[in-house]
């Protein structure tokens, strides 16, 4: 059987850069516009946060609390980003400046399982499954594309058996595909809309019947390998957001001393805690809406007692 | 030596006239488990001796002729009397002291537990709506918190364990946990949406 090839959703568009900061607007816009901070003034206990991507900058400033990298594609450069997509991910997922990451300052490691070009195979479950070993209990993975693979449904179900959320990407091929990429799509995983900055659907996001919460993908400023900030838009700026909003969150669940829910029940949640925009109920563009953080805070209170008598 | 010392003090306090009762002093109100320490003053020509009744549980020796210091039963209360034998002055004088013994602290009865009201917000199933979601970031919800109140919202499905389905949604249903157990104490009613409504909610329900 061929080794199914992943990769970063096409289309990926790629904005202004900036050498230093401060220039305007060198900000995540979802930061303000979800309101992260209701997430981050509730109590956590930091979590170990993984990314499987292109590599990363390990140098950046922004990712000094970057805690380890490994190579599985067999680069020259290792587990070193020369592609820029891993770096930026991996910064809006725990880069330590609060503008722009959202986990900020969480333990992050990055599986580097997409080779220089942006695509790989079989490194990609190596990446992930080393990341669980340092510990990481939610994956960030924006790339996709490859077709349906039992063997990988069967590596994502023994993942999320051992508790770990994998957050993925939908895809970058716009409103009339007639679904979103493969893995992303599998009910094993949390898949991933993009939103402009006034909350519609973003032009490029893919549409599909299985779409579990959507996060800002347009113009979002992170860090860029090799020193500064970069604008990128697509699915795979949703994705890292999304995966660091839920790291605060089962952050917060674990100071509360409550359950940290299965894959399953974290879908049905995200269903709930997500705000409509678009259409009403479950679309095809951004499913159940934006996930707000709000929301998930209110989950931090625990259920009343039961009914006397 | 030291009790033909008392026999003999007995025996001339029978003697001599008395003078001015001495004053007793302590250091305090005797907490449970503790000891009476007290003082009279003496003369230097003279010796004191201490009668305690009933008789103590224990009683420090070796103290210096002014002072006493002497354990009892909780809950009991002693007569101390200090007898002064002034030979020079050839006076005899006593004074008695009730010294009570602390009770041990009541066992305190948790009242209760009352975490104040619940407030449990009532919504459609699924995703919530723009409105709501503003509705739910009003500040005055942190302050209702902060008054100790409590705050959720829950999908109609989910909040059947607590209410039946409200006819309007969404709504707040108001609970009361004492005990490990939650009591209605005031059915559906619309869901406030301005901050000053929030801020209402806890009014006219009588727990």
């Amino acid at each position: 059987m061929s080794e199914p090839i992943y990769g970063i959703p096409p289309d990926l568009i790629r904005g202004p850069e900036a050498e230093v900061l401060p220039m305007a607007g060198e900000a995540n816009w979802g930061m303000a516009a979800f309101g992260v901070q209701t997430l981050r003034d509730q109590p956590f206990e930091p979590i170990k946060l993984g990314v499987v991507d292109t590599g990363v900058d390990a140098s950046h400033p922004m990712l000094s609390n970057l805690r380890g990298a490994k190579d599985f594609t067999g680069s020259s450069r290792g587990p070193h980003d020369v592609n820029g997509h891993g770096t930026h991910c991996t910064g809006t997922v725990a880069g330590i400046n609060p503008a722009m990451g959202v986990a900020d300052a969480f333990p992050v490691y990055h599986g580097k399982g997409l080779g220089d070009g942006g695509s790989g195979g079989n490194g990609l479950i190596s990446a992930m499954h080393w990341c669980i070993e340092q510990g990481c209990e939610i994956l960030s993975c924006s790339w996709g594309g490859g077709g349906r693979s039992a063997t990988w449904e069967a590596e994502f179900q023994m993942v999320i058996d051992a508790g770990v959320w994998l957050i993925f990407a939908g895809g970058n091929s716009g409103p009339n595909t007639p679904d979103t990429d493969w893995p992303g799509r599998s009910e094993k995983l949390i898949n991933v809309a993009a939103l402009n900055s006034d909350f519609t659907p973003a032009s490029f996001s893919s549409a599909g019947d299985k779409i579990d919460t959507s996060g800002p993908g347009v113009g979002i400023w992170s860090s860029r390998t090799g020193g500064g900030y970069q604008q990128m838009s697509g699915t795979s700026m949703a994705t890292p957001f999304i995966a660091g909003l839920l790291g605060r969150y089962r952050a917060c669940l674990k100071a509360a001393k409550l359950p940290i829910p299965g894959t399953f029940e974290l879908r049905k949640m995200l269903f709930s805690d997500s705000t409509d925009t678009h259409t009403p109920g479950d679309d095809r563009r951004t499913g159940p809406g934006w996930l707000t953080p709000l929301l998930l805070s209110l989950n931090l209170t625990p259920d009343p007692a039961p009914l006397e008598g | 030596m030291r009790l033909y010392s008392l026999v003999a003090a007995i025996l001339v306090a029978a003697t001599i006239p008395a003078a001015d009762p001495p004053k007793i002093k302590s250091s305090g109100p005797v907490a449970p488990g503790g000891f009476a320490d007290l003082t009279v003053d003496v003369p230097k020509s003279a010796s004191v001796v201490w009668r305690i009744s009933p008789q103590p549980v224990q009683k420090a020796a070796n103290l210096p002729p002014g002072r006493l210091i002497f354990g009892g039963e909780q809950n009991k209360t002693y007569t101390v009397t200090a007898i002064v034998i002034d030979f020079d002055a050839k006076t005899v004088t006593d004074t008695d002291y009730s010294v009570v013994f602390g009770k041990a602290p009541p066992v305190v009865v948790e009242p209760p537990k009352q975490t104040g009201l619940y407030f449990l917000v009532v919504r459609p199933d699924g995703p919530a709506t723009a409105q709501f979601t503003k509705v739910m970031g009003d500040p005055a919800w942190n302050t209702l918190r902060k008054a100790g109140h409590l705050v959720k919202d829950f999908g109609v499905t989910d909040a059947a364990k607590w209410t039946p389905a409200p006819d309007t949604l969404p709504a707040v249903v108001t609970l009361l946990e004492a005990n490990g157990q939650s009591k209605v104490v005031r059915a559906a009613i619309p869901m406030p949406t301005t901050s000053a409504a929030i801020l209402d909610l806890p009014k006219g329900v009588s727990p």
